[in-house]
């Protein structure tokens, strides 16, 4: 069986995506999200994506449509390995 | 897994044991497939399987002996099945094809097949097929030998020229009217690497002495067989004899040993289990005119095949079913996968399907468990960390709150010889008939049983997480032994099991036991109104506990109760789909096992296990829990076809917590309540359905909003202004999109994911 990583699985969900949420705003910092390099490890995998990132303290955030779709995907992907 | 282990529990599984038809057959016939194939009307498959052991069909199927018929199941339910009119209807009714002969390697040796009769012929064809270039002396002026002289209506000359013509797509070179004597012979054995002689009876010689098992002669390169060598004529046997001397010769020729690994060529005795219960007798079928089957007769005769077979554990077991195949060969595939990391994927699956109720073990004739081997399975993958922790993330923290400060007391008052241990699911479902089962048992005892509220470790144990199980039994053996060690009242059979674990058996005694004893002590209420007729389901882990089981019968009666037994009962229970974890962790295979338990009868179900009264009530069946029976329904209840909820359920055990505390226990302390859990939430019901469904819990979502109001650390959408927190407690991350309004918080919608996500 071929071993099927975390950021091939990933590479769908591009960047134009996530930069499509427009607005959001890290009230600690009173400053806009932008899009960011962020680490998702699951398992033995970990690999890099591009998600929304507050550029002052780092917080993240993760959609919904992402988390029960695409997440969801590459969770049960990675765990049925 | 250990190789021992694991080869001998392969062993155990008969399932692949030819049925006794085929074991008999000295030629091993697939009677099974073929009629299985003749029972749908296909004669030409029929024909072909039967062709795949046979060489000369329509010869042998006129005059077989038929041997497979003293092994055949119908013997003992009408008489056994007329398998050689079957196979003449196959030959009959099903398309000839000419044979094709694939031969693998071409090998340079000549051998003579002295003998033209069934076992010369069938030695010449087999010696064709490896590769040899074979001479077939016969000396009469034509092939066929004794069969020939066998009366003419049954095996007309056009049969068996038929059945000789495949000699004519074969390069075996035929002479007629040779090898009539031993002076030839002489000669045959200078110029041929091997020589068969496959004569009639009553032709043997001094030099034809061979060895009964190979055919092999004192003269090297040598061989006889057939019936020369034999007492009886059995033109199968004949057949047989030369398919197998050819094997002999072909080792011969290649130097290798004559007589390792043959067994199952010989007829033998079947080790196949069949389970005869359902067979209905049926004679015979005989055929109306003449001596041959039309087809509708064929089609009768072949339907009276049993198609023996064992999968008795697979007809009960929705996991084995689902699967599609059967242990002998899930042993090896989990084995494997288990050892070798290979397909973890599928096993993964079966492992975590499996309720290890036992049932397997209890009707597999050589006690095979599959509940065993999946336990192991689990918690071998589970220590080595391939088992993805956030599959049974859900139940884990569910247990640990049941074991909080907030859900769990443990109450034992002076002078007390016995504790009460209802279970957390009785806590969590039936909160109040846990309180009023409670006072009966106080009554009875006069004050004298204290209270466990608490989980006892089964969703541990069932996770394979088996140090956590540990860990949670002996904090309650380190109670109770500080306690004097009391006689445990449980509820839960599931719980019964896993507490065995850690203290002697002679101390555990099920409720229903007690209230039963003290049935005639006026202390259990009275029957009210008329009561329903039920059919008893029994939890699996009562499997091995007769006493209890037959305390819960006697309370539905004394409570007016008609009651029915199940098919799936007693020893031969089938679970609800709750053990294991699996209708959490499986749901498709979780919701089989319910459905096909809760189809056992049309009647409303009488249970005593909290877990399958969910199971089966939350999928619409009507069901009756014995404390129901007694004490009246639960306010608790949902209508049939819906759930309690998950939050409820843990909301219900710290509510039935503090009651428990207020009235029995009010010395104990109030439990330190964590901060956030005093967030006040507002849900509409679509919000709290979907969340439900998510399987997030209001604590979880408490939390959430807790720390980022605490923290500041939240997202503010300006959009809609709405607020957006997240929290990972354990291996999941809880995400919720709130507002806040005046003191509560208003809940819009809330997810998760498992991936963690970091900078
Ligand atoms: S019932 Fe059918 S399968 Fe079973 S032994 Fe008889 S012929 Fe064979
Ligand atoms: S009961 Fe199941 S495991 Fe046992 S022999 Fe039959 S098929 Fe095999
Ligand atoms: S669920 Fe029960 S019957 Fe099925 S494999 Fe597991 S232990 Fe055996
Ligand atoms: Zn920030």
């Amino acid at each position: 069986m071929p071993t099927v990583t975390g950021s091939r699985l990933w590479s769908n969900y591009m960047k134009t995506e996530v930069s499509n949420i427009d607005g959001l705003l890290c009230e600690g910092c009173n400053l806009l999200l932008e899009a960011g390099k962020v680490h998702i490890r699951y398992m033995k995998s970990k690999f890099p994506a591009e998600l929304l990132v507050c550029p002052g303290c780092g917080l993240i955030y993760v959609p919904e449509e992402l988390a029960i779709g695409k997440m969801a995907e590459v969770e049960r992907t990675l765990e049925d390995k | 897994m250990d190789k021992e282990y694991i080869g001998a529990l392969e062993d155990k599984c008969i399932q692949d044991c030819p049925p006794g038809c085929q074991s008999l057959c000295p030629l091993h016939v697939d009677v099974r497939k073929m009629l299985e194939a003749i029972q749908k009307a296909d004669f030409n498959l029929a024909r072909s399987i039967y062709e795949r052991s046979v060489a000369f069909p329509g010869i042998l199927s006129r005059i077989c002996d038929a041997s497979c018929r003293s092994g055949c199941l119908r013997g003992d339910y009408g008489g056994a099945i007329d398998v050689p009119r079957l196979e003449e209807a196959a030959v009959l009714f099903g398309m000839k094809k000419a044979r094709k002969f694939r031969i693998l390697r071409k090998r340079s040796e000549r051998v003579a097949v002295v003998g033209g009769g069934l076992c010369g012929m069938t030695a010449a064809l087999t010696l064709y097929e490896k590769g040899y270039d074979v001479e077939l002396f016969e000396k009469s002026s034509s092939l066929g030998g004794c069969v020939r002289s066998i009366v003419l209506d049954i095996l007309t000359p056009d049969i068996i020229a038929e059945d000789v013509s495949v000699f004519d797509s074969t390069a075996v070179s035929i002479r007629l009217n040779s090898g009539r004597n031993a002076s030839e012979l002489e000669n045959l054995i200078e110029s041929y690497d091997a020589v068969l002689v496959a004569w009639g009876s009553g032709q043997a010689t001094r030099e034809l002495v061979a060895d009964i098992d190979t055919f092999i002669c004192r003269h090297s390169g040598l061989f006889a067989a057939g019936s020369l060598l034999r007492k009886n004529y059995s033109p199968s046997t004949s057949m047989s004899d030369g398919r197998r001397a050819a094997v002999s010769i072909d080792r011969y020729l290649q130097g290798v040993s004559l007589s390792a690994g043959r067994d199952g060529e010989l007829p033998f005795e079947s080790c196949l289990y069949t389970n005869t219960e359902t067979i209905v007798p049926s004679s015979v079928t005989v055929p109306a005119e003449g001596g041959s089957f039309r087809r509708d007769e064929a089609l009768t005769e072949a339907c009276r095949c049993v198609l023996c077979e064992c999968m008795e554990c697979v007809s009960a077991c929705k996991l084995l079913e689902h699967h599609g195949s059967y242990p002998k060969r899930y042993v090896r595939e989990l084995s494997n996968s288990v050892n070798q990391f290979y397909g973890v994927r599928k096993t993964k699956h079966m492992l975590n399907g499996c309720t290890d109720c036992g049932l397997c073990a209890e009707l597999c004739p050589n006690d095979l468990s599959m509940g065993e081997l999946c336990t192991m399975g689990k918690r071998e993958l589970v220590e080595r960390g391939i088992m993805p922790p956030a599959v049974h993330d859900f139940p884990i923290q569910d247990m640990i709150y049941s074991n909080s400060e907030q859900c769990s007391i443990r109450i034992f008052p002076e002078g007390a010889d016995s504790v009460y241990f209802p279970g957390c699911q009785m806590q969590a479902l039936m909160p109040d008939l846990l309180e009023k089962s409670y006072e009966s048992i106080l009554q009875m005892s006069s004050g004298r049983t204290g209270l466990y509220l608490g989980c006892c470790g089964a969703p541990a144990d069932w996770a394979g997480r088996i140090p956590l199980r540990d860990e949670i039994i002996e904090s309650f053996r380190t109670w109770w032994s500080g306690c004097g060690k009391p006689r445990i009242i449980y509820a839960c059979t599931s719980c019964r099991k896993i507490l065995a674990n850690a203290v002697d058996k002679e101390s555990l005694i099920s409720l229903w036991e007690i209230f039963d004893e003290k049935s005639s002590e006026n202390i259990l209420p009275a029957t009210v109104g008329e009561q329903p007729r039920l059919a008893i389901a029994d939890p699996c882990t009562s499997r091995y506990l007769p006493e209890v089981r037959s305390a819960a019968r006697s309370l539905f009666k004394r409570q007016g109760c008609e009651i029915e037994e199940l098919f799936y009962s007693g020893e031969l229970t089938r679970c609800c789909g709750f053990g294991g974890l699996v209708s959490l962790t499986e749901p498709e295979v979780g919701r089989l096992m319910v459905e096909a338990r809760i189809n056992e009868s049309n009647e409303d179900y009488g249970l005593y296990c909290v877990m399958c009264q969910d199971n089966f009530a939350s999928e619409g069946k009507s069901t009756r829990h014995i404390l129901e029976v007694l004490y009246g329904a639960s306010a608790h209840r949902k209508p049939p076809g819906s759930r309690i909820s998950y939050s409820e359920r843990q909301e219900n055990r710290r509510r039935a917590r503090e009651s428990v505390r207020r009235r029995w226990a009010s010395n104990h302390a109030l439990p330190a309540d964590d901060a956030w859990e005093n967030t006040r939430l507002l849900i509409s019901e679509e919000v709290a359905a979907r969340v439900e469904e998510r399987m997030i819990l209001y604590r979880d979502i408490q939390r959430a909003v807790f720390e980022a109001e605490l923290s500041g650390r939240r997202i503010l959408n300006p959009e809609t202004e709405h607020l957006i927190a997240s929290n990972k407690p354990g291996v999941v991350t809880y995400w919720v999109e709130y507002s806040l309004e005046g003191e509560a918080v208003r809940i819009h919608n809330a997810y998760s994911h498992r991936l963690e996500v970091m900078e």
